[in-house]
C-alpha cells in the first residue's frame, strides 16, 4: 500500500473513533553489508525495511504505538493502540503537534556518488581491511572483524495540522577489529567509520589504528585502586 | 501468517538459484506492549506491531542473509533473487519437498497478554510501585516498566522443514533509587517468563518490589567496598551473569568456529574445577529463555557444557555447525527477521552442588558476598569482564560483617571458573536480554552461591 494513502486510512480510521490530532511517521530504508573472515565473504546482507509511529491526541493525551506491515490489520492495530495508551497515561506534558514551517533550508545528507559504489567495491574494501590489518603487525593472530556496509533513509511526516514533509539520507561505514597475540597475552583493538563520501574511506589506515589500539594494550599491569586524574580519550565515551 | 507451500517452495528455489546450497524462510508476526512508569504515573504505553520475512542462503561455507517487510509474492521473490545475487553459480537444488514439522507445546500460554485490558497491566505495575515506595522514607523514586511480547514465527527451508512456533513472554521490571544526602544507590529486579499475563498468578510482586527497594536502603546506608584480590562469594540467580558473558558467550558456536573462544579445541579437556557442571537448557516449561524450537526449526535441548569440570559441548547454529563438523545443538537465535540466526544461550546455569550458603560463608574468613550482581562488560576473545556488584557485604571470620558498595568484580572467565572451590546447593535463576551479532534476545542466566578462591575487586577503600 502506497505510504500516503496508509497514512490517509488511518487518520480517517482515527476520527471515527474519536482521535484528534494526529501524526503519522514513516522510515524506509535500504541496507547492505559484507563482513570477510579469511579472505572470503562470510556474511553478506541485504535489506528493505519500513517503519510506520503513529501518535494520536485522545480526551488530552497522547498515546503513541507503531507497525512494520502496511495492512488492515496495522491500521487497526495503530489506532486501537494509541487510542488505549492515551487512556493509560498520567503525565500532564504538554505534546504540540507541529504544523510546519512555511520554508525548509535544503540539507545535504544524500550523495548519490556513495549510492553508486557497487557490491562489489564494498567487499573489496572489507578484503584490504583485514589484508591491511595482518600486515600491520606480526602480532595479528586474527583479524574478527572486517566489514563494510552501506544504508539509505527516506523519512516521511505527515500529521492532521496541515506538516508533510520528507527527507533521505544516505552512509557508509566499515569496521575492522584484530586480535593481537603476544605470549599468553591477547588483546583486541578496532576502527569503526562512518561517512556519506566513499573517499575518505582509507582501509590502510583504518586497520592501522584497529591493529595500534591493541597492541597499545599487551603488557599492561594493573593500577593499583585509588584517586587519580582521569584523561579521557576523545573517542572514549562519545555519548 | 499465510505462505502457501507453492509460494514458499517458490522462494526457496528462487534463493537457490545461483548455486546455493541450502535456503530458509522465516517469517514473524510479533505484537508487543511496553508501559513505563515513574513514581506512580503512567509516562508512556506503547502498542507496536513487528512483521517482516527474513531469507537466509548458504554456500559452504558462505551465508547470504536478506530481509523485508514485504510479503506479497512479488516482493519475497524479488528479496530472495536479489540475495541470491551475491552468488554466481549453477542451481545446485532443483526441488524441494516440504513436510510440516509437529512442534511439542512445552510452554503453555494461559492469559494471551493482547486480551488482557491495558488498565489491568497499569494495575500490577501500581502495586509493584507502592510495595518498593512505601518500603522505606529513604525511597526518591520508583521505575517501574511492563512488557510483553506475543510472537507468531513461521520457518521453512530448502532440506524440506516447515514449523509454526509462538513465543509470548512477559515481565515486570522494577527499579528502586534510596537517597541519603547526595548520594543514590538503586536495586533492581526484572522478572519474567516464557508465558502470558497468568506470570501475576504466580509471582509475587510486591515481594519482589520490596526487594529492590531494600538492596538500595541498604546500600545508600553501606561503607565503601576494599578493593584488593581476595575470596568472593557469588549469590545464587543473577550472579550466573558472569558466567553467562564471561564463559557462555565463549561456549557459542559464533566464537568457536572461529577459533575465537579460548573454550576452542578444547572438548575433552578440564576447563573448570571439578565442582562445576554447567548446562544450557531450553526447554525448561515457561523459562524466560525456553522455545520449542530454535529459530532454524530445531527442537530446544537441554546441552551439558561443562560437566565436572570438563569441557562436553558447545551451543551450536547449522552454519558454524558446518564449519565445525559438529550437529546443531537447537541454540539458533535472533532477536527478529532482522537478524540472521547464530548460536546463542537460552537458560545457561552453573549446576546445584552440595554446600549450603551457611558453610560457604563460614567457610570464608575474609572475602566479598556478592549477594546481587549489576551491570557489566565483557570482551568475548578474551574472556575479560567488569561486573559491578549491585549489593555487597563484607565476610569476615566467617560472617556477614557489614553491608560494602561500589564493589567491581574484574578478571577473565576461564580463570573464575578454575577458582571456584565452593558451590552451593541453592541453583535459581534471574531474567536478562542478551545482546550479541543476532540481536537481542531473553536469556535465563543462573547459579546457585559459588564462592571463587580470588577475584580483582575495584572499591575505593584499601582492604584490611
Amino acid at each position: 500500500m502506497d505510504i500516503r494513502e496508509f497514512k490517509d486510512q488511518v487518520f480517517a480510521a482515527g476520527r471515527e473513533v474519536g482521535l484528534e490530532d494526529m501524526e503519522v511517521y514513516v522510515s524506509r530504508s535500504k541496507d547492505f553489508s559484507v563482513r570477510i573472515y579469511q579472505t572470503e565473504v562470510d556474511d553478506y546482507t541485504v535489506s528493505v525495511e519500513q517503519g510506520v509511529g503513529f501518535r494520536a491526541r485522545f480526551a488530552g493525551k497522547v498515546g503513541y504505538a507503531y507497525v512494520e506491515a502496511l495492512d488492515q490489520d496495522s491500521i487497526k492495530l495503530l489506532v486501537e493502540g494509541a487510542k488505549e495508551n492515551a487512556q493509560i497515561i498520567d503525565s500532564t506534558d504538554e505534546i504540540v503537534f507541529f504544523e510546519g514551517s512555511p520554508e525548509y533550508p535544503e540539507v545535504s545528507a544524500y550523495s548519490e556518488e556513495l549510492e553508486g559504489v557497487s557490491a562489489e567495491e564494498k567487499i573489496e574494501f572489507a578484503k584490504s581491511l583485514e589484508a591491511e590489518a595482518f600486515a600491520a603487525d606480526p602480532r595479528v593472530s586474527m583479524v574478527n572483524w572486517s566489514t563494510a556496509g552501506y544504508g539509505e533513509t527516506e523519512v516521511y511526516i505527515a500529521n492532521t495540522k496541515g506538516l508533510e514533509q520528507s527527507y533521505n539520507r544516505n552512509g557508509a561505514f566499515s569496521y575492522v577489529a584484530a586480535v593481537v597475540k603476544e605470549g599468553e597475552t591477547v588483546k583486541t583493538g578496532g576502527r569503526f567509520r562512518f561517512d556519506n563520501d566513499w573517499t575518505k574511506f582509507d582501509a590502510t589506515k583504518q586497520a592501522q589504528e584497529a591493529v595500534a589500539e591493541g597492541v597499545s594494550l599487551l603488557n599492561a599491569s594493573s593500577v593499583k585502586s585509588g584517586d587519580y586524574r582521569v584523561l579521557l580519550r576523545y573517542d572514549v565515551a562519545p555519548f | 501468517m499465510l505462505l502457501t507451500e507453492r509460494l514458499v517452495t517458490d522462494v526457496l528455489l528462487a534463493a537457490l538459484s545461483t548455486g546455493g546450497d541450502f535456503a530458509e524462510i522465516f517469517m514473524e508476526d510479533t505484537y508487543n506492549t511496553m508501559i513505563r512508569m515513574i513514581n506512580g504515573t503512567v509516562e508512556e504505553g506503547v502498542t507496536g506491531r513487528d512483521y517482516g520475512v527474513g531469507i537466509r542462503i548458504f554456500q559452504g561455507m558462505r551465508s547470504v542473509y536478506a530481509y523485508a517487510n514485504d510479503t506479497a509474492r512479488e516482493n519475497l521473490m524479488k528479496v530472495a533473487l536479489e540475495a541470491a545475487a551475491a552468488l554466481a553459480d549453477t542451481p545446485k537444488v532443483k526441488s524441494i519437498v516440504l513436510a510440516r514439522m509437529a512442534v511439542e507445546k512445552f510452554n503453555p500460554i494461559v492469559l494471551e497478554p493482547r486480551q488482557v485490558a491495558s488498565g489491568d497491566k497499569v494495575g500490577v505495575m501500581k502495586r509493584a510501585h507502592a510495595a518498593a515506595f512505601d518500603h522505606h522514607e529513604q525511597i526518591s523514586q520508583v521505575a517501574i516498566n511492563y512488557l510483553d511480547t506475543d510472537q507468531s514465527v513461521f520457518i521453512a527451508n530448502s532440506e524440506g522443514l516447515m514449523a509454526d512456533d509462538r513465543r509470548v513472554r512477559t515481565r515486570l521490571a522494577i527499579n528502586a533509587v534510596a537517597t541519603k544526602g547526595n548520594e543514590k544507590q538503586s536495586g533492581f529486579y526484572g522478572p519474567g517468563r516464557h508465558m502470558g499475563f497468568e506470570l501475576f498468578e504466580h509471582l509475587d510482586v510486591e515481594e519482589y518490589a520490596q526487594e529492590a527497594a531494600r538492596i538500595a536502603v541498604t546500600m545508600v546506608n553501606a561503607d565503601y567496598a576494599p578493593s584488593g584480590k581476595y575470596p568472593v562469594i557469588i549469590h545464587n540467580g543473577f550472579g550466573g551473569v558472569i558466567f553467562h558473558e564471561a564463559c557462555g558467550h565463549g561456549l557459542e558456536a559464533t566464537s568457536v568456529a572461529k577459533g575465537a573462544s579460548v573454550f576452542a579445541g578444547k572438548l575433552g579437556e578440564k576447563v573448570a574445577s571439578e565442582l562445576v557442571t554447567a548446562v544450557d537448557d531450553g526447554t525448561i516449561p515457561n523459562a524466560w529463555g525456553s522455545q520449542n524450537i530454535d529459530d532454524e526449526g530445531h527442537k530446544t535441548k537441554r546441552n551439558v557444557l561443562i560437566e565436572n569440570g570438563i569441557l562436553k559441548g558447545y551451543m551450536i547454529d547449522k552454519l558454524n555447525g558446518r564449519r565445525m563438523g559438529m550437529e546443531p545443538t537447537g541454540n539458533s537465535r535472533r532477536q527478529s527477521y532482522k537478524y540472521a540466526p547464530t548460536s546463542r544461550m537460552t537458560n545457561t546455569f552453573i549446576c546445584a552442588g552440595q554446600s549450603s550458603v551457611d558453610e560457604i560463608i563460614s567457610n570464608t574468613e575474609y572475602g566479598l558476598f556478592a549477594k546481587h550482581m549489576g551491570g557489566g562488560s565483557v570482551n568475548p576473545a578474551t574472556g575479560e569482564f567488569n561486573f559491578a556488584v549491585s549489593e555487597g557485604y563484607l565476610v569476615r571470620n566467617g560472617k556477614i560483617e557489614k553491608p560494602v558498595r561500589g564493589a567491581t568484580l574484574i578478571g577473565r572467565g576461564s580463570e573464575i571458573l578454575q577458582k571456584i572451590d565452593m558451590v552451593g546447593s541453592n541453583l535459581s535463576t534471574g531474567q536478562g536480554m542478551c545482546g550479541s551479532i543476532s540481536g537481542s534476545i531473553p536469556a535465563d542466566v543462573g547459579q546457585p552461591t559459588i564462592r571463587v578462591t580470588e577475584i580483582t575487586v575495584g572499591g575505593r577503600k584499601e582492604a584490611n
